[in-house]
């Protein structure tokens, strides 16, 4: 009885307890299912391959590329600027006087001019900027001062204000007195007094001892008045005059980035590249377009044409408004084809870029408006490129290579798939057979492994009028290996190769936005469930 | 199980080492000799020594594990219990004898209970005051033979056809029951009520009126059909940081015994419900899906900085419709009505009907036999119809019984008794009470 009550008191309750513990999960259930899914698609469109942007065919005809880019030859603020301007002046006397009050202690008419080199403005309307004036006073009573530059005004009114008030000061702490005078949108007269010069404008300044005061001493050889101007950061919304004659070298390129990945022979349908040149500057310029080139991985090859290094004579454009314009630009195109340029060779190349280098020389014939040019903020001369690029081609070996970076597949997302085969189902409407190929590089594009080796999916046939009408399927094998698994794991780097061929050969074929290669992963094998 | 089996062995070897138990005849109720009056609620038989089972100061506690199906082979549904690897063997039996409509049902139960008179207060015996505490589990389904061949032998089977899993039924519960309530004994009958706190644990359903899974011949896409509702709660709501999920429930029981001959039982056990909580997922679905793969756009995307966009999984398009909110379900209540007579030379036979509110389930019939030996230990063997499976046997041993302790063990043969190779069900329970 002892072992009976001694085993109810303490081995049941351990047993009771066992039996929980070894109701838990110390290991996992599992069976193997057989798949067959999808398990991951993409469709390669010409919408994917090429940027929406760049596409600009009308629906259901063949698909037309245009890259477009734009640059200005004039840098900004080159032509348009002011120079920053500033002068100062002392007043004393040679003796000690004692000045009644209500004198005049200045009264002074100064001509401010801007520096150039052979510009000659004659007026300018001001967008932003400041004239800086400051006046230190060290009389012991206090002045009135008026201060105005004529020749400055906004809405009718000239610029000036008058019985400003300055406390007394003395020669070791004169008073002193600034003013910030904002001149946007004031117009500027820079013919001076009589009409006939440029590039200068007059300030007054008038300083008087306070009229109802008692009069001041001054001290002889010392500053009873210091005044300075300051005319800085000005920019001009538009100026008038002689813009004088100058060179300017610009260049840019046209960034055919797509190209980059491909490499082998293509034939291309006809190309047209436009350079259009708006002037909307008021003066004449002389334009040389030194070069167009094509380059890829430094091979360059030149544009020819009868324009290159010749000098084209750009008209300026007209003072009379257009639409928002205060100005109408004036416009020189020119155009380079299959039958007066080797354009067509230059993208056979499969250029990364198209470089334009262009020289422009303003007023080469030197003052012909008679001080009449003029020149807006936005006014430049502007050189506008359009490359019109029928995607229509025959393809020997075009190859497509692409590479991804991957921070490697991890083994728990393939731990619990057994065995069996990958497919790839690709449905494919372009008319060129694509052979893909994949390789796994490591952390020192090393290559590990390969996938899909010498598998082909197949082109679309055409019919008469060179247009697929119908699909066609292929079906790549993938095996699956321990070892693949183990090469995806370590994979940094996928580099992609398609090469493509356009069937029948020899043909331009034309390629149409509804155009697609719908590309299927599908998983054929077992899998391990573990709960 | 094999423990269990052990364990057997050696409490019957105890036994007969211990000698004499201590059996005073005040301590014998009426109902002493039938043994089966508190039979298990389950298929398994509970065998519990009555002439303890209503004193004061008995601490009482039932454990009882099993698994059952109408369809579902012992062999493959203890890959479950006891963790393994079901192989292709194991597979193709379980296809052998799947039907039309297959049931399964799982449950695991542990059971505390004491109840006691506090003379003070009720000046008698008879009017017992209760506690209790209860953790329940239970896994029900109905599915199709097509349902179970997708899960179990995956969809290449299903190439070019459609599977069809419409009318599945899957609920999984767990909660724990804090009881409360009181116990009136006379001289021939009891009655007792007892009100729970029912506090959620865990909880799963998916019920689909209509599912269809059509595998394209090569491959290349999957359409589903589905139309249903699914409920998932948190993944553990008894987390003290989450809002619980509670309820309440209510048990009720009556036993009748007349001329020390006949024993009628009455029990509705875990009448009530569980409110889970807002974070309750719920998907209701009436739609189809083609899956084709996730879609990866843009992957030959020439911007260095353009990220592949990838689409959804079909797992994540099915999940589309998500909501979160609370969500009332009845707990799987259990309704019992029994009978039993003594028979000549300790025999009884009982035969009981009884039914528990959850998915798969039908109403269970059993007859069982007792024989009562010496000490009052007892065998008892009972064949039943019904439940979560079809065609069950079931056998208890009353191993210890006296005045202290009642320790009684059974398990469940189900058709396995008869045909070992078509065990469609198995399990086990234990039941000691200790009086304090």
């Amino acid at each position: 009885m002892i072992v009976i009550r001694t085993f109810s008191r303490t081995i049941i309750p351990l047993l009771l307890l066992n039996l929980f513990v070894s109701c838990s999960r110390e290991d996992q259930t599992s069976w193997d299912i057989d798949v067959l899914a999808p398990l991951a698609e993409t469709r390669l469109s010409v919408n994917n391959l090429i940027a929406d942007s760049l596409i600009v065919s009308a629906s259901g005809d063949p698909v037309l590329i245009r890259y477009e880019n734009q640059f200005n030859l004039i840098p900004n603020d080159s032509l348009y600027f002011i120079p920053d301007t500033s002068f100062s002046s002392s007043f004393s006397l040679p003796f000690s006087i004692n000045l009644p009050a209500g004198f005049e202690v200045v009264d002074l008419s100064q001509v401010v001019r801007f520096n150039y080199k052979d510009v000659q403005l004659s007026e300018a309307i001001i967008e932003s900027g400041i004239a800086n004036f400051k006046i230190y006073n060290s009389i012991s009573d206090k002045i009135f001062v008026d201060y105005s530059i004529p020749n400055a005004s906004i809405s009718g009114q000239s610029l000036q204000f008058n019985n400003i008030e300055i406390g007394p000061g003395s020669n070791q702490t004169p008073t002193v007195f600034e003013k910030n005078i904002n001149l946007n949108g004031y117009f500027l007269n820079l013919r001076g007094d009589l009409g006939n010069l440029s590039n200068q404008f007059r300030v007054n300044l008038n300083a008087k001892l306070n009229p109802d005061g008692n009069g001041a001493t001054t001290s002889a050889n010392l500053p009873i008045l210091t005044y300075q101007y300051n005319f800085k950061n000005i920019r001009p919304y538009y100026v008038r005059g002689y813009l004088g004659q100058s060179s300017f070298t610009g260049n840019d390129y046209l960034s055919l980035s797509e190209m980059k990945k491909l490499s082998g022979i293509i034939h291309l349908q006809d190309i047209s590249l436009n350079v259009e040149i708006e002037n909307s500057i008021g003066a004449d310029f002389s334009l040389n377009f030194q070069n167009i080139k094509a380059s890829r991985n430094g091979t360059e090859l030149q544009l020819n044409h009868p324009i290159i290094g010749n000098n084209q004579q750009l008209s300026r454009a007209q003072h009379s408004a257009q639409g928002d314009l205060p100005y109408t630009p004036t416009y020189k195109n020119y155009s380079f084809n299959s039958s007066n340029s080797n354009i067509k060779a230059l993208i056979e190349l499969l250029p990364d870029r198209l470089s334009f280098e262009a020289n422009a020389s303003l007023n080469p014939l030197g003052n012909v408006s008679s001080g009449n040019d003029f020149l807006y903020k936005n006014s430049n001369v502007r050189v506008k490129t359009t490359l019109d690029l029928p995607l229509s081609f025959s393809a020997n070996a075009l190859t497509f290579t692409d590479t991804l970076t991957t921070l490697g597949i991890e083994s728990t997302s393939t731990e619990n798939v057994l065995a069996g085969d990958l497919q790839i189902l690709a449905t494919n409407s372009f008319p060129f057979d694509l052979l893909v190929k994949g390789y796994l590089l490591d952390e020192n594009k090393v290559l590990i492994d390969s996938l899909l080796s010498n598998q082909t999916i197949l082109a679309a046939a055409v019919n008469d009028l060179l247009r697929v009408t119908q699909s066609k399927q292929t079906t790549l094998k993938v095996p699956v290996s321990e070892t693949l698994k183990l090469h995806l794991s370590q994979a940094r780097y996928i580099v992609l190769k398609a090469r493509l061929n356009t069937q029948p050969e020899d043909t331009i074929l034309p390629m149409y936005a509804d155009y697609e290669l719908h590309l299927q992963l599908i998983g054929n094998g077992k899998y391990r469930i573990k709960i | 199980m094999k423990q269990a089996i052990l364990f057997l062995c050696f409490i019957i070897a105890m036994q007969q080492l211990s000698g004499q138990s201590k059996i005073t005849p005040d301590s014998i109720s009426p109902s002493v000799l039938l043994i089966d009056y508190v039979s298990l609620e389950m298929m398994q038989n509970r065998f519990e020594l009555p002439y303890t089972f209503d004193s004061n100061g008995m601490v009482k506690t039932h454990f009882h594990a099993f698994t059952q199906s109408n369809s579902l082979p012992t062999q493959f549904s203890n890959a479950f219990v006891f963790p393994q690897f079901i192989d292709e063997s194991r597979k193709a039996n379980a296809y052998n004898t799947l039907k039309p409509e297959n049931r399964f049902g799982s449950e695991l139960s542990l059971e505390v209970l004491t109840s006691f008179s506090p003379d003070s207060i009720w000046k008698s015996q008879g009017l017992q005051l209760r506690f209790g505490y209860e953790q329940h589990r239970f896994i029900a389904a109905q599915y199709s033979s097509d349902l179970f061949h997708l899960l179990f032998g995956g969809n290449a089977e299903f190439a070019g056809k459609t599977a069809d899993f419409g009318n599945t039924d899957f609920t999984s519960i767990a909660y724990r029951t804090f009881k409360i309530g009181m116990m009136q004994r006379n001289k021939n009958s009891m009655f007792s009520v007892d009100f729970g706190f029912v506090q959620g644990q865990s909880f799963t359903q998916i019920k689909l009126d209509e599912a269809q899974l059509f595998t394209q011949e090569a491959g290349s896409y999957l359409d589903l059909i589905w139309k249903g509702n699914y409920y998932q709660s948190e993944r553990e709501s008894n987390k003290f940081s989450n809002q619980p999920s509670l309820g309440a429930s209510i048990s009720l029981e009556a036993r009748q015994s007349f001329r020390n001959k006949w024993m009628f039982h009455e029990l509705v056990k875990d009448l009530g419900f569980v409110n889970w909580n807002e974070s309750t997922k719920h998907i209701q679905g009436d739609t189809s899906i083609r899956f084709s793969g996730i879609q990866f756009n843009d992957i030959l995307n020439f911007d260095q900085y353009a990220s592949i966009n990838i689409g959804d999984t079909l797992l994540n398009k099915v999940r589309k419709n998500e909501v979160e909110g609370k969500y009332l379900v009845s707990l799987p209540t259990l309704f019992r009505l029994e009978a039993a007579r003594l028979m000549p030379k300790k025999f009884t036979i009982g035969a009981a009907i009884q039914y528990r509110y959850i998915v798969g389930y039908k109403p269970l019939a059993s007859i069982e036999i007792g024989k009562t030996f010496s000490q009052l230990r007892a065998v008892k063997i009972g064949f039943m119809f019904g439940g979560y499976g079809g065609f069950q046997t079931n056998l208890t041993c009353v191993l210890i019984n006296n005045s202290d302790h009642c320790l009684s063990l059974g398990t469940c043969f189900n058709e396995g008794l008869l045909s070992p190779k078509k065990l469609a069900g198995a399990g086990f329970q234990l039941n000691y009470q200790i009086r304090l």
